[in-house]
């Protein structure tokens, strides 16, 4: 390996590993190393919560009610949409079935008309199932959304945790690193 | 207090929103074809003397301003007629093969005046001697 390109390599390990680079001010270490620890104001929190259900908990350290509350609203959405997407597929196709049906009423037939009266009858089941389970996850997905309004407005949704143990952040030395963290309060 | 009152109308106007937007107002069309005509009955047909005549009897003319007749043979070719007077409960058919052998499924249903085909009779099969 050439001196020509083992320098930068060299120069890259150093800094990724944090470690002093030769020539580099050690008072002030590049802005990419600095790391924020401080505690996110409970505004910045709630309107979090308030663009998705989480995370301001999240963000305040409330790892667990956060990742479930995100989880959860997004399988909730996921089926309400597609719930819906369905709703309006079978209300298209029946809307299609409704006006056969009502052309066959001059120069149609009984039989023509009985046949497409069923296929209507089901679509119209599907119709009533989709709705059924649309109205379902949605609500269950607004009442966790209006849960977590309730828990950053009201509650202690958005007071800062401590948790017990965690894995953060820390500078050490002159680069960065993470600690794992045990509090004992 | 109307801080903590404008938050629940927020939230509940929310779930209000839902609920109107996902309201399912979709209904079946009025049924027109139950009920509008009646199937004709009794369907019998007699060959006498080279004379087919078939007779039916219809339960109510509500509706009825005419009658088709339909002749069927072992090919699944289908001959119709058109009876105008709906109080007829015979017709006379004389233009059809009746050649020894052959095999015709009789069918009858009754015509509105906006040409909407009632329900089918039961077949009633002819086997010409």
């Amino acid at each position: 390996m050439t001196s020509r390109t083992s320098l930068p390599l060299t120069l890259f390990l150093l800094l990724a590993l944090g470690l002093p680079v030769p020539g580099m001010s050690q008072e002030r270490p590049p802005k990419r190393f600095e790391i924020r620890n401080e505690p996110v104001a409970k505004s910045r929190a709630r309107i979090l919560s308030g663009l998705y259900p989480g995370l301001g908990q999240l963000v305040t350290g409330h790892r667990d009610k956060g990742t479930a509350m995100v989880v959860a609203h997004t399988g909730l959405l996921v089926v309400w949409l597609t719930s819906h997407a369905d709703y309006n597929t079978h209300e298209e196709q029946l809307a299609l079935y409704e006006d056969r049906y009502l052309d066959l009423q001059e120069g149609g037939s009984f039989q023509e008309a009985e046949e497409t009266w069923q296929l209507m009858r089901e679509r119209k089941d599907d119709l009533d199932r989709s709705h059924l389970l649309r109205m379902t996850f949605g609500l269950l997905a607004a009442g966790l959304y209006s849960y977590n309004l309730v828990d950053v407005l009201w509650l202690d949704g958005v007071e800062s945790a401590s948790s017990a143990l965690s894995l953060e952040p820390r500078r050490l030395g002159g680069g960065a690193g993470v600690a794992l963290v045990a509090r004992f309060d | 207090m109307t801080d903590r009152l404008t938050r629940i109308l927020v939230v509940a106007g929310g779930a209000a929103l839902l609920v109107v937007a996902c309201s399912n107002d979709v209904e079946l069309p009025t049924n027109y074809h139950d009920g509008r005509l009646a199937a004709p009955e009794q369907v019998t047909s007699n060959l006498t003397d080279g004379t087919l005549t078939i007779e039916w009897q219809m339960p109510t003319l509500e509706n009825v301003t005419g009658l088709v007749l339909s002749f069927t043979d072992t090919t699944g070719a289908e001959t119709t007629r058109f009876v105008e007077d709906e109080t007829n409960t015979s017709y006379v058919e004389n233009t059809i093969s009746l050649d020894s052998g052959a095999t015709w499924v009789i069918r009858l249903w009754a015509v509105d005046d906006l040409g909407f085909f009632g329900p089918r009779s039961a077949a009633d099969t002819l086997m010409v001697p």
